[in-house]
């Protein structure tokens, strides 16, 4: 933990609203960013406002065993699969789930959006490990320690989110 | 080695996370194969790709909206209404010596066999502020304080420290200790009226305080931003100045505890450490 994320969560400790204003800024980007790519642009502000309010509340209780950025991504994280189960969606084939041909022009085939519609049927958690990786450049154990999963289920799960996304792609691409 | 042994590891290969003996062997069946090659770029363009998507902006709002939620004025920056607060008690004092003593704040000084951890423990004055126990104020002396006269204790420390006799609406120091933390000082002098006590401690800000769930608020006294602490037993108030931090606990209203703010802020801004 670096001097200064510690001066701040002492400020936050002592009831400090500057010191907690600027841990909201150091980190509310990235966890809103992650809550975009994992539930949506719609539901996301509202999981990032319980994720900080979750945070602020159990911040006497964090006891350094894990980084904070790391405890923080778990609050997130486990906001986001909650959220996922209390708003099921109907399952989605990776391959049943291609755009409709009569709307696959050349833009909407491009890479990035069939990549999202591909990362809409991954399973969430599968979809955590990846954005974890991919998004937010964490490392395997980090990944491991956020989830509370071996880091070769990390391994793993980021092998089947990349077959997944891979099929899906390569299917849709030749269609 | 095979595609299909090269296969589960080609992730962890894009991702740097192979032993070095694995990596060489990966890196040898690439040089020979185009199909892993190609599974490695589609791999590597997932992530390419995903990094480049826009940048989510934060909604505009959303601190004020978590400051709404928060149960503690200090986030939101609001006071919450005054409520009656009890008598004081002698005993309230005695319970923040303990309970520091308890959670290693006023641990043995350097000069003794048992320095404790250099991390400093976290205060915790939630109780004392809700309850005030009833123990013995003397507790604190097996712990290495040791009396000085107010205008000695500022040259024991290294920090700016207030030396006036008198505080504020009739409280007269009563006595002033000097002690130890790991390695930092603490100075606390203790205040009474009639039958009425308060305490201040001052030491270095490195020292952690904090006051539970108890409600804070972020309160402008001159210039100095000072946190405001409304226990049901009595108000305490924690600010900093440059490397000291303060903590008063023990005035029966929010009045009386800004006014003694004021005194000791003023006179410890026009100390010269």
């Amino acid at each position: 933990m670096t001097d200064r994320l510690g001066d701040l969560i002492q400020q936050c400790l002592a009831g400090d609203s500057r010191g907690q204003k600027s841990l909201y800024d150091e980190f509310a980007p990235k966890v809103y960013r992650l809550a975009v790519r994992m539930v949506g642009e719609t539901h996301a502000a509202d999981l990032t406002q319980q994720t900080f309010l979750k945070m602020f509340r159990g911040l006497p209780r964090f006891q350094g065993n894990a980084s904070f950025s790391t405890w923080l991504y778990r609050i997130i994280v486990n906001e986001c699969l909650q959220h996922r189960r209390r708003t099921p969606r109907p399952h989605q084939q990776l391959t049943s789930n291609l755009p409709d041909p009569a709307e696959t022009t050349s833009e909407r085939l491009e890479k990035a959006d069939l990549l999202q519609r591909a990362m809409d049927g991954l399973d969430e958690k599968l979809r955590a490990v990846f954005l974890l990786r991919e998004v937010e450049g964490l490392s395997y154990e980090e990944i491991a320690e956020i989830l509370e999963i071996p880091a070769g289920t990390v391994a793993s799960q980021l092998n089947r989110a990349r077959s997944e996304l891979r099929n899906y792609l390569t299917k849709a691409m030749s269609e | 080695m095979t595609c299909a042994e090269c296969e589960p590891l080609i992730g962890r290969f894009a991702d740097g996370e192979l032993d070095p003996g694995r990596k060489d062997f990966v890196s040898n069946h690439l040089a020979d194969c185009p199909a892993c090659v190609a599974k490695l770029g589609a791999i590597r363009e997932f992530g390419d790709t995903i990094r480049q998507w826009p940048v989510p902006v934060l909604p505009a709002g959303l601190w004020n909206r978590i400051v709404d939620e928060m149960p503690t004025p200090a986030i939101a920056g609001k006071i919450r209404p005054w409520r009656r607060a009890v008598p004081l008690q002698i005993t309230t004092v005695a319970a923040l010596v303990l309970i520091a003593v308890y959670t290693g704040w006023l641990a043995f000084g350097p000069d003794t066999p048992h320095i404790p951890d250099s991390t400093p423990a976290m205060v915790d004055l939630s109780l004392i502020l809700e309850k005030g126990i009833p123990i013995n104020f003397n507790a604190g002396d097996e712990f290495n304080f040791v009396s000085a006269p107010l205008d000695k204790a500022k040259q024991q420390v290294t920090f700016h420290v207030f030396d006036k006799p008198q505080l504020t609406d009739g409280f007269t120091a009563k006595q002033c200790r000097v002690g130890c933390c790991g390695m930092h000082s603490i100075v606390q002098t203790e205040y009474c009226r009639d039958q009425e006590q308060c305490v201040m401690f001052q030491y270095p800000r490195e020292l952690p305080v904090t006051f539970g769930t108890a409600p804070v608020e972020a309160v402008q006294v001159g210039e100095k931003s000072v946190n405001v602490v409304q226990g049901k037993a009595c108000w305490a108030a924690f600010w900093h100045f440059n490397g000291t931090a303060v903590t008063i606990v023990g005035p029966r209203d929010r009045a009386e505890l800004l006014r003694m703010v004021a005194k000791v802020d003023q006179s410890i801004e026009g100390t010269k450490q």
